[in-house]
Protein backbone atom coordinates (compact mmCIF):
# COMPACT_ATOMS: atom_id res chain seq x y z
CA UNK A 1 0.00 0.00 0.00
CA UNK A 2 1.09 3.61 -0.63
CA UNK A 3 0.06 6.51 1.02
CA UNK A 4 0.40 9.98 0.45
CA UNK A 5 0.22 12.60 3.53
CA UNK A 6 -0.06 15.78 2.91
CA UNK A 7 1.19 19.03 5.27
CA UNK A 8 0.74 22.42 5.98
CA UNK A 9 3.01 24.85 7.41
CA UNK A 10 1.04 27.17 9.20
CA UNK A 11 1.79 30.36 11.71
CA UNK A 12 1.47 29.13 15.28
CA UNK A 13 -1.85 29.69 16.71
CA UNK A 14 -0.21 32.54 19.19
CA UNK A 15 0.57 34.60 16.69
CA UNK A 16 0.04 37.76 16.58
CA UNK A 17 -1.62 38.49 13.24
CA UNK A 18 -0.26 41.86 11.68
CA UNK A 19 -1.05 42.64 8.27
CA UNK A 20 2.04 43.17 5.63
CA UNK A 21 2.84 46.26 3.39
CA UNK A 22 1.43 44.96 0.57
CA UNK A 23 -2.37 44.96 3.00
CA UNK A 24 -3.33 41.44 1.28
CA UNK A 25 -1.19 38.94 3.21
CA UNK A 26 0.09 38.29 7.16
CA UNK A 27 3.20 40.10 7.98
CA UNK A 28 6.14 37.31 8.36
CA UNK A 29 8.31 39.06 10.86
CA UNK A 30 8.11 37.38 14.06
CA UNK A 31 5.76 34.21 12.76
CA UNK A 32 6.51 31.00 14.25
CA UNK A 33 5.68 27.88 11.83
CA UNK A 34 4.17 24.98 12.84
CA UNK A 35 2.94 22.00 10.74
CA UNK A 36 -1.06 22.46 10.80
CA UNK A 37 -2.08 20.45 13.77
CA UNK A 38 -4.95 18.01 11.92
CA UNK A 39 -2.02 17.43 9.55
CA UNK A 40 -0.33 15.68 12.52
CA UNK A 41 -3.38 13.05 13.04
CA UNK A 42 -3.23 12.64 9.19
CA UNK A 43 0.55 11.72 9.44
CA UNK A 44 0.30 9.87 13.08
CA UNK A 45 -2.54 7.32 10.83
CA UNK A 46 -0.91 6.96 7.88
CA UNK A 47 2.33 5.83 10.39
CA UNK A 48 -0.22 3.57 12.34
CA UNK A 49 -1.27 1.67 9.17
CA UNK A 50 2.15 1.44 7.88
CA UNK A 51 2.87 -0.52 11.55
CA UNK A 52 -0.30 -2.32 11.56
CA UNK A 53 -0.24 -3.51 7.76
CA UNK A 54 2.34 -2.48 5.91
CA UNK A 55 2.10 0.61 3.48
CA UNK A 56 5.13 3.22 2.17
CA UNK A 57 4.44 6.52 3.44
CA UNK A 58 5.50 9.46 1.10
CA UNK A 59 5.21 13.37 3.03
CA UNK A 60 4.63 16.20 0.42
CA UNK A 61 4.44 19.79 1.29
CA UNK A 62 4.36 22.76 -0.98
CA UNK A 63 6.00 25.93 0.41
CA UNK A 64 10.04 27.07 0.07
CA UNK A 65 12.59 26.29 2.12
CA UNK A 66 10.97 26.64 5.29
CA UNK A 67 8.69 23.85 5.13
CA UNK A 68 11.76 21.46 5.16
CA UNK A 69 11.15 21.38 8.94
CA UNK A 70 7.82 20.18 8.67
CA UNK A 71 8.80 17.26 6.08
CA UNK A 72 12.30 16.32 8.25
CA UNK A 73 9.86 16.06 11.03
CA UNK A 74 7.62 13.71 9.50
CA UNK A 75 10.47 11.48 8.15
CA UNK A 76 11.53 11.90 12.07
CA UNK A 77 7.87 10.08 12.99
CA UNK A 78 8.08 7.31 10.50
CA UNK A 79 7.48 8.52 6.82
CA UNK A 80 9.94 6.72 4.33
CA UNK A 81 10.51 9.61 2.09
CA UNK A 82 9.45 13.24 1.85
CA UNK A 83 9.11 15.50 -1.36
CA UNK A 84 8.94 19.37 -1.77
CA UNK A 85 6.48 21.24 -4.18
CA UNK A 86 8.33 24.50 -4.51
CA UNK A 87 5.71 26.61 -4.40
CA UNK A 88 3.04 29.09 -3.09
CA UNK A 89 1.71 26.47 -0.31
CA UNK A 90 -0.14 29.33 1.79
CA UNK A 91 -2.18 30.46 -1.43
CA UNK A 92 -5.22 29.77 -3.05
CA UNK A 93 -6.46 26.08 -2.38
CA UNK A 94 -7.23 25.64 -5.85
CA UNK A 95 -4.39 26.16 -6.45
CA UNK A 96 -2.43 23.89 -4.42
CA UNK A 97 -4.53 20.84 -4.99
CA UNK A 98 -3.61 21.37 -8.70
CA UNK A 99 -0.28 21.17 -7.33
CA UNK A 100 -0.66 18.48 -5.02
CA UNK A 101 -2.57 16.56 -8.13
CA UNK A 102 0.04 17.09 -10.72
CA UNK A 103 2.27 15.52 -8.56
CA UNK A 104 0.15 12.67 -7.51
CA UNK A 105 -1.09 11.68 -10.61
CA UNK A 106 0.70 8.08 -11.83
CA UNK A 107 2.36 7.46 -8.62
CA UNK A 108 -0.37 4.67 -7.48
CA UNK A 109 -0.81 5.94 -4.42
CA UNK A 110 -3.62 3.91 -2.47
CA UNK A 111 -4.60 6.74 0.07
CA UNK A 112 -3.81 10.40 0.48
CA UNK A 113 -4.25 11.27 3.93
CA UNK A 114 -4.36 14.86 4.91
CA UNK A 115 -5.46 17.30 7.58
CA UNK A 116 -9.78 18.42 7.55
CA UNK A 117 -8.18 22.04 7.07
CA UNK A 118 -5.30 23.92 7.23
CA UNK A 119 -5.41 26.18 10.59
CA UNK A 120 -5.67 29.85 9.81
CA UNK A 121 -6.54 29.46 6.09
CA UNK A 122 -9.59 27.45 7.49
CA UNK A 123 -10.67 26.63 3.95
CA UNK A 124 -11.19 23.19 4.23
CA UNK A 125 -10.91 22.58 0.32
CA UNK A 126 -7.77 20.79 -0.68
CA UNK A 127 -9.08 17.81 0.21
CA UNK A 128 -12.69 17.25 -1.95
CA UNK A 129 -10.76 19.44 -4.51
CA UNK A 130 -7.60 16.79 -4.91
CA UNK A 131 -10.23 13.79 -4.56
CA UNK A 132 -11.72 15.71 -7.97
CA UNK A 133 -8.61 16.49 -9.50
CA UNK A 134 -7.85 12.68 -9.33
CA UNK A 135 -11.06 11.35 -10.11
CA UNK A 136 -11.11 9.24 -6.45
CA UNK A 137 -13.05 9.17 -4.03
CA UNK A 138 -13.35 11.08 -0.44
CA UNK A 139 -14.57 11.47 2.87
CA UNK A 140 -13.97 14.35 5.11
CA UNK A 141 -13.57 15.28 9.18
CA UNK A 142 -13.36 12.39 9.69
CA UNK A 143 -12.39 10.48 13.52
CA UNK A 144 -12.31 6.72 12.74
CA UNK A 145 -10.81 4.91 9.44
CA UNK A 146 -10.75 1.11 8.90
CA UNK A 147 -9.40 -0.08 5.99
CA UNK A 148 -10.58 -3.23 4.09
CA UNK A 149 -9.02 -5.54 0.54
CA UNK A 150 -9.64 -1.61 -1.98
CA UNK A 151 -11.98 0.00 0.09
CA UNK A 152 -12.33 1.96 3.30
CA UNK A 153 -14.74 2.44 5.90
CA UNK A 154 -14.52 5.87 7.83
CA UNK A 155 -16.77 7.85 10.70
CA UNK A 156 -16.92 11.14 9.66
CA UNK A 157 -18.18 14.21 11.95
CA UNK A 158 -21.40 15.89 11.14
CA UNK A 159 -23.78 18.75 12.76
CA UNK A 160 -24.55 16.56 16.97
CA UNK A 161 -23.11 13.19 15.46
CA UNK A 162 -21.29 11.13 13.25
CA UNK A 163 -22.07 9.18 9.89
CA UNK A 164 -20.03 6.13 8.62
CA UNK A 165 -18.96 6.21 4.63
CA UNK A 166 -17.71 3.57 2.91
CA UNK A 167 -15.90 3.93 -0.36
CA UNK A 168 -13.46 2.23 -2.61
CA UNK A 169 -9.49 3.25 -2.57
CA UNK A 170 -7.91 4.95 -4.03
CA UNK A 171 -9.21 7.94 -1.88
CA UNK A 172 -8.60 11.22 -0.40
CA UNK A 173 -9.57 11.35 3.44
CA UNK A 174 -9.22 14.29 6.03
CA UNK A 175 -8.46 13.95 9.06
CA UNK A 176 -10.73 15.66 12.70
CA UNK A 177 -9.29 15.86 15.75
CA UNK A 178 -9.43 12.64 18.03
CA UNK A 179 -8.95 10.45 15.20
CA UNK A 180 -5.61 9.00 16.87
CA UNK A 181 -3.18 10.69 19.26
CA UNK A 182 0.20 11.77 17.51
CA UNK A 183 3.15 10.69 18.77
CA UNK A 184 6.99 12.56 19.06
CA UNK A 185 9.56 11.82 17.58
CA UNK A 186 11.72 9.08 19.07
CA UNK A 187 15.52 10.28 18.95
CA UNK A 188 16.37 7.27 16.81
CA UNK A 189 13.46 8.63 14.52
CA UNK A 190 15.14 12.14 14.48
CA UNK A 191 18.97 10.27 13.70
CA UNK A 192 17.32 7.87 10.97
CA UNK A 193 15.54 11.42 9.02
CA UNK A 194 19.43 12.88 8.91
CA UNK A 195 20.14 9.95 6.75
CA UNK A 196 17.29 10.88 4.51
CA UNK A 197 16.77 13.46 2.01
CA UNK A 198 14.20 15.28 0.80
CA UNK A 199 13.30 15.50 -3.12
CA UNK A 200 12.95 18.85 -4.08
CA UNK A 201 10.58 18.98 -7.38
CA UNK A 202 9.26 22.48 -8.78
CA UNK A 203 5.18 22.38 -8.25
CA UNK A 204 3.26 22.48 -11.42
CA UNK A 205 2.05 25.57 -13.25
CA UNK A 206 -1.73 25.67 -12.33
CA UNK A 207 -4.07 28.44 -12.56
CA UNK A 208 -6.00 30.58 -9.45
CA UNK A 209 -9.27 29.69 -8.32
CA UNK A 210 -9.75 32.57 -5.79
CA UNK A 211 -7.36 35.28 -3.93
CA UNK A 212 -7.09 36.97 -1.66
CA UNK A 213 -7.27 41.18 -2.17
CA UNK A 214 -7.37 42.38 1.20
CA UNK A 215 -6.07 40.93 4.80
CA UNK A 216 -7.78 43.79 7.64
CA UNK A 217 -7.90 42.91 11.11
CA UNK A 218 -11.12 43.33 13.22
CA UNK A 219 -11.68 46.78 14.51
CA UNK A 220 -10.71 47.16 18.46
CA UNK A 221 -13.05 45.68 21.28
CA UNK A 222 -15.02 48.72 22.90
CA UNK A 223 -13.57 49.48 26.87
CA UNK A 224 -15.70 47.92 29.29
CA UNK A 225 -18.45 49.63 30.93
CA UNK A 226 -18.60 49.74 34.68
CA UNK A 227 -22.21 50.01 36.77
CA UNK A 228 -22.75 52.37 39.20
CA UNK A 229 -24.94 52.38 42.35
CA UNK A 230 -26.45 50.22 44.41
CA UNK A 231 -26.32 46.11 43.47
CA UNK A 232 -30.16 46.73 42.59
CA UNK A 233 -29.35 49.88 40.92
CA UNK A 234 -26.33 48.18 38.86
CA UNK A 235 -28.92 44.92 38.05
CA UNK A 236 -31.44 47.48 36.31
CA UNK A 237 -28.27 48.79 34.12
CA UNK A 238 -27.54 45.37 33.45
CA UNK A 239 -30.89 44.21 32.43
CA UNK A 240 -31.51 47.56 30.33
CA UNK A 241 -27.90 47.12 28.42
CA UNK A 242 -29.06 43.52 27.31
CA UNK A 243 -32.77 44.82 27.14
CA UNK A 244 -31.83 47.89 24.80
CA UNK A 245 -28.09 48.20 23.87
CA UNK A 246 -27.35 43.87 23.13
CA UNK A 247 -30.75 43.35 22.50
CA UNK A 248 -30.47 39.72 23.72
CA UNK A 249 -33.93 39.45 24.87
CA UNK B 1 -28.00 32.67 -12.65
CA UNK B 2 -26.97 32.48 -9.01
CA UNK B 3 -27.47 28.50 -7.60
CA UNK B 4 -27.95 27.83 -4.07
CA UNK B 5 -27.47 24.25 -3.35
CA UNK B 6 -30.12 23.48 -0.15
CA UNK B 7 -30.34 20.63 2.21
CA UNK B 8 -33.90 19.22 3.45
CA UNK B 9 -34.08 17.64 6.73
CA UNK B 10 -37.26 15.49 7.36
CA UNK B 11 -38.71 17.10 4.44
CA UNK B 12 -37.83 20.57 5.36
CA UNK B 13 -35.74 23.19 4.32
CA UNK B 14 -32.55 23.19 6.67
CA UNK B 15 -31.97 26.73 8.40
CA UNK B 16 -28.30 27.42 7.00
CA UNK B 17 -29.68 26.41 3.81
CA UNK B 18 -32.81 29.71 3.98
CA UNK B 19 -30.05 31.74 5.18
CA UNK B 20 -27.74 30.80 1.94
CA UNK B 21 -30.79 31.34 -0.37
CA UNK B 22 -31.66 34.75 1.13
CA UNK B 23 -28.39 35.71 0.65
CA UNK B 24 -28.38 34.44 -2.52
CA UNK B 25 -31.73 36.31 -3.49
CA UNK B 26 -29.98 39.65 -2.51
CA UNK B 27 -27.24 39.13 -4.30
CA UNK B 28 -28.87 38.12 -7.21
CA UNK B 29 -31.16 41.64 -6.88
CA UNK B 30 -27.82 43.45 -6.97
CA UNK B 31 -26.64 41.59 -9.67
CA UNK B 32 -30.05 41.32 -12.05
CA UNK B 33 -29.66 37.57 -12.55
CA UNK B 34 -32.17 34.81 -11.65
CA UNK B 35 -31.68 33.05 -8.36
CA UNK B 36 -32.27 28.98 -8.14
CA UNK B 37 -32.51 26.33 -5.66
CA UNK B 38 -30.93 23.41 -6.32
CA UNK B 39 -31.85 20.05 -4.38
CA UNK B 40 -30.86 16.21 -4.59
CA UNK B 41 -32.11 13.33 -2.87
CA UNK B 42 -34.42 10.62 -3.25
CA UNK B 43 -37.01 12.75 -2.91
CA UNK B 44 -37.18 16.36 -3.00
CA UNK B 45 -40.50 16.68 -0.82
CA UNK B 46 -40.06 20.35 0.72
CA UNK B 47 -38.27 21.82 -1.91
CA UNK B 48 -41.23 24.06 -2.57
CA UNK B 49 -40.22 25.86 0.59
CA UNK B 50 -37.12 27.02 -1.18
CA UNK B 51 -39.76 29.85 -3.02
CA UNK B 52 -40.50 31.32 0.46
CA UNK B 53 -36.73 32.75 0.34
CA UNK B 54 -37.29 34.16 -2.80
CA UNK B 55 -36.32 31.05 -5.21
CA UNK B 56 -36.69 31.75 -9.01
CA UNK B 57 -36.74 28.15 -10.19
CA UNK B 58 -36.35 25.39 -7.90
CA UNK B 59 -34.09 22.59 -9.46
CA UNK B 60 -34.54 18.92 -8.39
CA UNK B 61 -32.36 16.03 -8.72
CA UNK B 62 -34.13 13.02 -7.62
CA UNK B 63 -33.18 9.11 -7.75
CA UNK B 64 -33.30 6.36 -5.32
CA UNK B 65 -29.30 6.12 -4.96
CA UNK B 66 -29.36 9.95 -3.64
CA UNK B 67 -31.06 8.86 -0.23
CA UNK B 68 -27.89 8.44 1.26
CA UNK B 69 -24.79 11.41 0.76
CA UNK B 70 -22.64 10.52 -1.50
CA UNK B 71 -19.65 13.23 -2.43
CA UNK B 72 -18.84 12.41 -5.66
CA UNK B 73 -22.33 11.70 -6.76
CA UNK B 74 -23.61 15.15 -5.05
CA UNK B 75 -20.81 17.20 -6.71
CA UNK B 76 -22.03 15.70 -9.90
CA UNK B 77 -25.68 17.11 -9.36
CA UNK B 78 -23.89 20.29 -8.24
CA UNK B 79 -21.81 20.82 -11.35
CA UNK B 80 -24.09 19.49 -13.77
CA UNK B 81 -26.60 21.81 -12.94
CA UNK B 82 -24.32 24.62 -12.84
CA UNK B 83 -23.67 23.72 -16.24
CA UNK B 84 -26.87 23.23 -17.34
CA UNK B 85 -28.17 26.63 -16.18
CA UNK B 86 -24.88 28.70 -16.88
CA UNK B 87 -24.96 29.99 -13.65
CA UNK B 88 -21.90 32.03 -12.56
CA UNK B 89 -22.35 31.78 -9.00
CA UNK B 90 -22.78 28.34 -6.63
CA UNK B 91 -23.50 28.55 -3.47
CA UNK B 92 -24.46 26.38 -0.31
CA UNK B 93 -24.34 26.82 3.33
CA UNK B 94 -21.00 26.08 5.38
CA UNK B 95 -22.38 22.06 6.81
CA UNK B 96 -21.38 18.46 7.21
CA UNK B 97 -22.50 18.05 3.82
CA UNK B 98 -21.75 21.62 2.20
CA UNK B 99 -18.15 21.85 3.15
CA UNK B 100 -17.53 18.06 1.59
CA UNK B 101 -19.30 18.27 -1.48
CA UNK B 102 -18.96 22.20 -2.46
CA UNK B 103 -15.30 22.44 -3.00
CA UNK B 104 -15.06 18.89 -5.00
CA UNK B 105 -17.42 20.53 -7.43
CA UNK B 106 -15.89 23.86 -7.78
CA UNK B 107 -12.81 21.78 -8.68
CA UNK B 108 -14.75 20.08 -11.35
CA UNK B 109 -15.66 23.47 -12.61
CA UNK B 110 -12.30 24.61 -12.66
CA UNK B 111 -13.79 27.37 -10.29
CA UNK B 112 -12.02 29.44 -7.42
CA UNK B 113 -13.70 28.64 -4.15
CA UNK B 114 -13.94 30.65 -0.86
CA UNK B 115 -15.38 28.73 2.31
CA UNK B 116 -17.46 29.60 5.54
CA UNK B 117 -17.98 33.07 4.33
CA UNK B 118 -19.15 35.60 6.64
CA UNK B 119 -20.01 38.52 4.04
CA UNK B 120 -20.46 38.66 0.22
CA UNK B 121 -21.04 41.52 -2.07
CA UNK B 122 -21.30 41.98 -6.06
CA UNK B 123 -18.62 44.42 -7.34
CA UNK B 124 -18.96 45.32 -10.76
CA UNK B 125 -20.90 41.85 -11.41
CA UNK B 126 -18.18 39.84 -9.86
CA UNK B 127 -18.65 38.01 -6.40
CA UNK B 128 -16.60 39.36 -3.89
CA UNK B 129 -16.50 37.20 -0.21
CA UNK B 130 -15.33 38.55 3.09
CA UNK B 131 -14.44 35.45 5.49
CA UNK B 132 -12.43 35.43 8.75
CA UNK B 133 -9.15 33.90 8.60
CA UNK B 134 -6.37 33.14 11.81
CA UNK B 135 -9.09 31.66 13.74
CA UNK B 136 -11.24 35.23 13.72
CA UNK B 137 -8.14 37.53 14.60
CA UNK B 138 -8.47 38.98 10.82
CA UNK B 139 -10.72 38.80 7.63
CA UNK B 140 -9.47 38.19 4.31
CA UNK B 141 -11.47 39.97 1.19
CA UNK B 142 -11.55 36.99 -1.48
CA UNK B 143 -12.15 37.58 -5.15
CA UNK B 144 -12.42 34.96 -8.34
CA UNK B 145 -10.36 34.69 -11.19
CA UNK B 146 -12.01 32.17 -12.73
CA UNK B 147 -15.88 32.59 -14.63
CA UNK B 148 -17.95 30.40 -12.12
CA UNK B 149 -17.36 31.63 -8.37
CA UNK B 150 -18.24 29.50 -5.83
CA UNK B 151 -18.94 29.82 -1.97
CA UNK B 152 -20.21 28.34 1.24
CA UNK B 153 -21.99 30.55 4.01
CA UNK B 154 -21.28 30.58 7.82
CA UNK B 155 -24.08 29.26 9.31
CA UNK B 156 -26.23 31.59 11.72
CA UNK B 157 -24.52 34.88 10.05
CA UNK B 158 -26.85 35.73 7.06
CA UNK B 159 -29.93 36.68 8.09
CA UNK B 160 -32.70 33.99 7.15
CA UNK B 161 -35.24 36.53 4.78
CA UNK B 162 -38.88 35.39 3.57
CA UNK B 163 -39.28 37.11 0.27
CA UNK B 164 -41.53 35.30 -2.24
CA UNK B 165 -40.50 34.31 -5.06
CA UNK B 166 -41.90 32.12 -7.71
CA UNK B 167 -40.62 28.77 -7.46
CA UNK B 168 -40.85 27.04 -11.15
CA UNK B 169 -40.07 23.51 -10.41
CA UNK B 170 -38.19 21.73 -12.89
CA UNK B 171 -36.54 18.56 -12.54
CA UNK B 172 -32.63 17.53 -13.52
CA UNK B 173 -31.28 14.08 -14.36
CA UNK B 174 -29.54 12.71 -11.65
CA UNK B 175 -26.79 10.45 -11.30
CA UNK B 176 -28.18 6.52 -10.88
CA UNK B 177 -25.41 4.62 -8.94
CA UNK B 178 -21.69 3.57 -9.60
CA UNK B 179 -20.38 5.90 -6.35
CA UNK B 180 -17.67 5.89 -5.18
CA UNK B 181 -18.42 6.80 -1.52
CA UNK B 182 -21.54 6.74 0.23
CA UNK B 183 -22.78 7.14 3.51
CA UNK B 184 -23.80 3.88 5.41
CA UNK B 185 -25.32 4.76 8.24
CA UNK B 186 -25.69 8.02 10.85
CA UNK B 187 -24.13 7.20 14.33
CA UNK B 188 -24.67 8.75 17.81
CA UNK B 189 -27.43 11.56 16.43
CA UNK B 190 -27.88 13.36 19.52
CA UNK B 191 -31.87 13.28 20.16
CA UNK B 192 -34.10 15.99 21.49
CA UNK B 193 -31.36 18.43 20.28
CA UNK B 194 -31.50 21.81 18.16
CA UNK B 195 -28.13 21.56 15.45
CA UNK B 196 -25.52 23.40 16.91
CA UNK B 197 -25.34 25.73 13.48
CA UNK B 198 -29.31 26.40 13.69
CA UNK B 199 -29.67 27.50 17.48
CA UNK B 200 -30.97 30.55 17.85
CA UNK B 201 -29.66 30.53 21.50
CA UNK B 202 -27.05 28.56 23.15
CA UNK B 203 -26.49 27.46 26.93
CA UNK B 204 -23.41 26.90 28.11
CA UNK B 205 -20.86 25.66 30.80
CA UNK B 206 -17.61 25.76 31.92
CA UNK B 207 -15.42 24.49 34.70
CA UNK B 208 -17.95 26.29 36.70
CA UNK B 209 -20.10 23.75 36.25
CA UNK B 210 -18.39 21.80 38.82
CA UNK B 211 -19.69 18.41 37.67
CA UNK B 212 -20.26 16.87 34.18
CA UNK B 213 -23.77 16.01 36.08
CA UNK B 214 -24.69 19.20 36.44
CA UNK B 215 -25.27 19.35 32.90
CA UNK B 216 -28.58 18.19 33.32
CA UNK B 217 -29.47 22.01 34.32
CA UNK B 218 -28.27 23.38 31.41
CA UNK B 219 -30.36 21.19 29.01
CA UNK B 220 -33.28 21.52 31.20
CA UNK B 221 -32.45 25.14 30.32
CA UNK B 222 -32.36 24.96 26.73
CA UNK B 223 -35.75 24.43 25.00
CA UNK B 224 -35.90 21.71 22.25
CA UNK B 225 -37.12 24.00 19.70
CA UNK B 226 -34.32 27.10 19.87
CA UNK B 227 -31.78 26.43 21.94
CA UNK B 228 -28.94 24.24 22.01
CA UNK B 229 -26.75 23.80 24.80
CA UNK B 230 -23.27 22.45 25.41
CA UNK B 231 -20.17 22.92 27.21
CA UNK B 232 -17.93 25.52 25.65
CA UNK B 233 -14.02 23.78 25.99
CA UNK B 234 -11.74 21.12 26.22
CA UNK B 235 -11.73 20.29 29.85
CA UNK B 236 -15.62 18.76 29.82
CA UNK B 237 -15.33 17.20 26.66
CA UNK B 238 -12.18 15.79 27.56
CA UNK B 239 -13.89 14.30 31.42
CA UNK B 240 -16.62 12.71 28.78
CA UNK B 241 -19.66 15.28 29.47
CA UNK B 242 -20.29 15.39 26.20
CA UNK B 243 -18.74 14.08 22.62
CA UNK B 244 -16.43 16.69 20.84
CA UNK B 245 -18.96 17.50 18.41
CA UNK B 246 -21.18 19.13 21.18
CA UNK B 247 -18.13 21.42 21.78
CA UNK B 248 -19.09 24.65 20.47
CA UNK B 249 -16.40 26.69 21.32
CA UNK B 250 -14.47 26.94 18.03
CA UNK B 251 -13.33 29.45 15.28
CA UNK B 252 -16.03 27.13 12.34
CA UNK B 253 -18.82 27.64 14.34
CA UNK B 254 -19.34 31.03 15.84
Amino acid sequence: MKILVALKQVPDTETRIKVAADGRSLDPADVKWIISPYDEYALEEAIRIKEAKGAEVIALSVGGDSVKDVLKNALALGADSAVLLKGDGQGDAFAVAQMIAAYAKDKGFDLILCGNKGIGGDNAAVGPMLAELLGVAQTSVIVKLDLGEGTFRAEREIEGGSEIVEGALPAVITAQKGLNEPRYASLKGIMAAKKKTIEELEAASVTTGAQITALTLPPERPAGRKLEGDPAAQANGLLQALKDEAKVF
Amino acid sequence: MILVFCELKEGQLRKPSAEALSEGRRLADAAGKKLGALFAGASCAGAAEAANYGADVILTAEAPALASYSSDAYATVLADAVKAKGATVLMAAATAVGKDVVPRAAARLGAGYASDVTGLSMVDGKLQAVRPVYAGKAFATTTFATPVQVATTRPNVFPAAEKPGPGTVESLPAPTGDFKSVVKEILAKASGKVDLSEANVIVSGGRGMKDGANFKILEDLATPSAAWWGPPGRPWTRAGACPTACRWARPARS
